[in-house]
This record gives structure tokens, sequence and C-alpha cells, in this order.
């Protein structure tokens, strides 16, 4: 068993004079859920479908599940995956739809009413696939990839289309599916429903690799905000001088004073220090994170300049 | 290929799947009626090849049970071009093409079996419309006066096997024509156009000022194949010119699935 999912190096694909992906090294380890991020158009669908062997790349290698790129057949019977909007036959239903993916993917018929029932479509199962509302196709599209009991499990924009209630339905089965085992990849533009299930990023613009890791030191790097409170209000003006000496920007903020810029975990501990070498007691010191979006944003902008 | 032929089946399965393989029954019932009904009686009548009009002491020949099935199943050619295209757009217009190849990445093996479950829907159909021709000749023939004796005998039994064979031959050679288009093509409606207005109007155009075109063209060729044969273009000749021209439509249609991206 490789510690890596997916691992590819130098990968890019060209569509005639466009470059959609350009030179990816990108490294997935065994058993997290990453969130494959950027904006519409940013090169994700077209890795993603590489990776699963609809297309091939211009250049690069790689391997999945520790098999080459090149052997797709090798791998994919241990990889579901749903690219884009679940694409089913109309006039079947969407149990028979399961069945005949079961039967070419060859999988045991049981699965069919296993699958269905952990999407929460066993009682629809048997109607045809067009009468099904977008989040039920949308379900059916995660059953067909559970098929197989992946070990690596592709979700591209599993969110699309679908409404409030939907998302927060398809982040509960997400968060669901990564509690029972499978290294899961879900790309989307909806940066903010990906930071409450991932806890690995890869982020891309224009094609091009601009940050991987973790998520939680994505998001830990460039705090944009502390917010502090003085024992005594009387103290804000004092606090704030204190807070200007170290470098920081301040602002009051009903009774608090809100520190920004880079504020590192280092940088606050300094403050709360000094504050109380000052004689001034702290009762609040609340980290504002940066939001996922913020820092790609961040990433992208840092790039571009 | 074994998977992907039983998830072809499976996907068959239905009623009005059912129903449209009735089609050539219903066909050749129609086609049958029409070869008794509008028969001439005149010892001297010409009917110049495969025709409806046919004379009517032909029909008590062994060959005669299966005169109207030949006439009916070669006109189906033209449904199997149309019914193959469609059918294989479709996946490409449905993105249902890139759920396949997730569960069955060998795309070769996935359109060998995907071809021989339509070829085994065309086996049953072609044979069901072949039970309901006999049938209605023999219901016919009282009407018409005409004799059976010869129907059943070895050569009207093999008569009846080779407008049998020769007719599936014919729908699908169409069939594999239609299966190459749509994967090179991709898109129906273009690829519907191209082939019917070449395989049909064109060919045929052609044909009336150059009678070679029906050893040339697939379309004249496989329609003669689905006849047993014209004046024009001897049987087995036009058999192996089919056959190759088959042979390269899979060779393109295999090469093309295997090496185009999916992007649908």
């Amino acid at each position: 068993m490789t510690n890596t999912a997916v691992e590819v190096r130098g990968l890019s694909k060209r569509f005639g004079r466009r470059e959609a992906v350009t030179a990816l090294d990108m490294s997935i380890p065994t058993g997290v859920v990453a969130g494959f991020i950027g904006p519409n158009g940013a090169g994700k669908t077209t890795t993603l479908r590489m990776l699963l062997g609809l297309i091939r790349p211009t250049a690069g290698t790689g391997t999945v599940l520790g098999l080459p790129l090149s052997d797709p057949a090798g791998y994919l019977p241990k990889v579901g995956a749903l690219i884009e909007s679940p694409a089913f036959h109309p006039a079947l239903s969407g149990r028979r739809n399961l069945e005949v993916l079961a039967c070419l993917g060859g999988h045991p018929r049981a699965r069919v009413d296993e699958v269905l029932g952990r999407v929460g479509l066993a009682d629809r199962g048997d109607d045809p696939y067009r009468a099904y509302s977008l989040g039920m196709k949308q379900r059916l599209g995660i059953a067909a990839a559970l098929l197989g009991d992946p070990a690596l499990l592709v979700l591209d924009e599993p969110t699309n289309g679908l409404d409030p209630l939907g998302i927060r339905d398809m982040r509960e089965l997400l968060r669901g599916l990564a509690a029972s085992g499978p290294t899961l990849l879900v790309s989307s533009h909806l940066l903010a429903e990906l930071e409450q299930v991932c806890d690995w990023i890869v982020a891309l613009d224009h094609g091009r690799r601009v940050y991987q890791g973790p998520a939680a030191d994505l998001l830990a790097t460039g705090r944009s905000a502390v917010m502090l409170r003085p024992e005594r209000e009387a103290d804000l003006s004092a606090l704030a001088g204190l807070v200007a000496d170290a470098g920081f920007e301040t602002r009051l903020d009903a009774g608090r004073l809100q520190v920004t810029g880079e504020v590192h975990d280092a940088a606050v501990a300094d403050l709360n220090r000094g504050a109380a070498a000052a004689g001034i007691g702290l009762v609040e010191i609340t980290p504002i994170r940066a939001s996922l979006e913020d820092r790609y944003e961040s990433l992208v902008t840092t790039k571009e300049s | 290929m074994r998977r992907a032929y039983q998830a072809e089946l499976l996907k068959l399965r239905r009623r009005s799947v059912v129903i449209a393989a009735l089609l050539p029954a219903a066909l050749a019932v129609l086609t049958t009626v029409l070869t008794f009904a509008l028969a001439k009686t005149s010892p001297t009548f010409d009917p110049g090849g495969p025709n409806f009009v046919q004379r009517l002491s032909a029909l008590a020949d062994p060959g005669g049970m299966t005169q109207g099935y030949s006439l009916g199943m070669s006109l189906f050619g033209l449904v199997a071009l149309i019914v193959t295209i469609a059918n294989t757009t479709s996946e490409f217009s449905l993105g249902t093409l890139r759920t396949t190849f997730l569960a069955q990445p060998n795309r070769k093996a996935w359109l060998g079996g995907r071809l021989l479950a339509i070829g085994t829907l065309l086996v049953v159909a072609f044979a069901v419309a072949l039970v309901a021709a006999v049938a209605t000749a023999y219901v016919m023939a009282p009407v018409r006066d005409v004799g059976t004796s010869a129907w059943l005998s070895g050569s009207g039994i093999a008569a009846a096997f080779g407008d049998y064979l020769n007719a599936l031959l014919g729908a699908a050679f169409f069939g594999l024509l239609g299966t190459a288009i749509a994967v090179v093509v991709r898109s129906t409606v273009p690829a519907l156009a191209m082939a019917i207005v070449w395989t049909f109007p064109l060919e045929h155009i052609i044909q009336g000022s150059w009678p070679t075109a029906t050893q040339v063209f697939p379309g004249l060729l496989f329609a003669t194949v689905a006849v047993g044969g014209v004046s024009d273009a001897p049987y087995v000749s036009a058999l192996l010119a089919s056959a190759g021209y088959a042979a390269a439509a899979l060779a393109v249609a295999m090469i093309v699935m295997t090496r185009r991206d999916v992007i649908a």
C-alpha cells in the first residue's frame, strides 16, 4: 500500500493552442480529504480527466494508487469518480443504470442496493433517472462512484447546481464518506464548502499549481486579524499604542481592538505578554481566521505580482 | 468484452426496445402481404430483379415463402443506420461515455461488447420477423391460389435461411457503418445528415447514370447483400466488398474510440 494516492510530475495538457494544464506537480497522501481548488477554467477538470484516463496528457508522468498513469485499466477498478455533472441513461431507472455500471465494472449486483441505501436513494431506485431532481442525480452519481468500494474517490464539483439544503446534505455525505476510509479528491470552485471538509489542499490557477499542502497550514498562514479586549475599556488606547509599537495596524471596534496584518501565533503571544507587563489584563484574544477564499485570492495575487 | 456485452444487453432489456424489436416483424408482415397482393398473374411478367411486384407463379417456387421478407428487411438497412448513429452519438451527448469508461476503461472491449449486443438484438428481431413473414405467407398463399408444397422442401428452407442471413448481414453492415460515422462525428444531426444523404439519395443518383456504382458504394453494396445480389452486382463480389467496408468501418471506430480524448 503506497502512502501517496496520487502523484504527478510535469503533467500538461494542450488543446490546440490552449494549454489547459501546465507542468503540474501534485501529490495527495493516502487517507486525506483533498480539496482541488481554483476558479472555473483553472484546469481542475482537465487534470481529473487525465488522472481517470479519459484524456491523454500531452506531457508528464504520475501514479494513481501506485500504478502508472499510463495504465488506467490497472487502477480504475479501485477508483470511484463523478466527473462534472452525473451522466446516466434517462430512460433507465437509477437502479438499472447502476446495474449496468456494476456489470461493466465486474462488481457484484448486491452492491447496487448497498450504495443506493448509502446515498439515500433506496426508495427511489426504481424511478426513471429522468424523473430525478438535481440533488438525486448528484447522489446517484456518487452511488455509481462507490460501486467498486474505491480506495480513491474523485468528485468533481459535487455541489454543482444544488440548492442550500442540497449543498448541506452533500457536505454531510462527504463527511460520512471521508470517515469511512477512502482518499477523497474533491474539486470545487465553492471554496467555503471545501474549507469545511478538506484537510489537504491543491490550488490551481490558469493551469498551474499555486499551493499544495495541509489545509490547516494554508489557513494559518497570514492570519488576517486578531481581536483583543482589555479588562478595562479605559486601557484601550494604551493597548492600541502597545500594538502599534509592535508594528501592527489597529482599529477600535465596540470596546475591542482589532489587530490586522500578518499576526502569527508568536506575535499574539508577545502582545499578550506585553499587555500583561504594562498592567493591562486581556479578557479576550480572538483570532479572526482568513477563509480559504481569502487565502486562495492572496495566493493568486502574490503569484501575479 | 463479456461484461460489456452483458451490460449492453441489460440496457436493451426494456419495453421500448422490445417494441422497437418488433418493428421488423411488422414490416415483414406488411411486405409479405404486399408481395402476394401485387403479384402479376401474367406468366411472361418479368419483375426485373428484387421487386415488390413479382410474377405470381414465382411465389410458388422454393424461395417464394420469404420473397416479401427479403424485400422488407432490405428496407431495414436505413433503420439500422439511423438507429446505430442516434444510439452511439447519444452516448457522447448524454455524457454517459465518460461514466462508462470509468467503469470499463478498455474501450475496444466496450465497443466490441456493445456491437455484439446490438447484433444479438438484430438476430432475434430478424428471426421473429422471419417467423411472422412465413406465417403471413401461409395465410396469403390460398388467397392468391399459390402452391406451398415447395416452400418446406430442402431448397425452400435453404432459401429462407439464406434470405434471413442476407437480411441480417445487410443490416449489420449498415450498423457498423453507422457506428463508425457516429464515433468519428459524435454529434447526432451532422452524423445522420452525412450518412443518410450519402448512402441514399447521392448513391442512388450516381447509380442512375453509372450502374457500376452498385459494385462500389457501401450503401448500394449492403442493400445488394440484403437482397441476395442484383443484376448489376453479383452476390459474392458484393458480399466481399461489403465485408471490406464493414471491416474498415470497425477498424476506424475502434481506433478513433481508443485514441480520442473523452471531453463530453
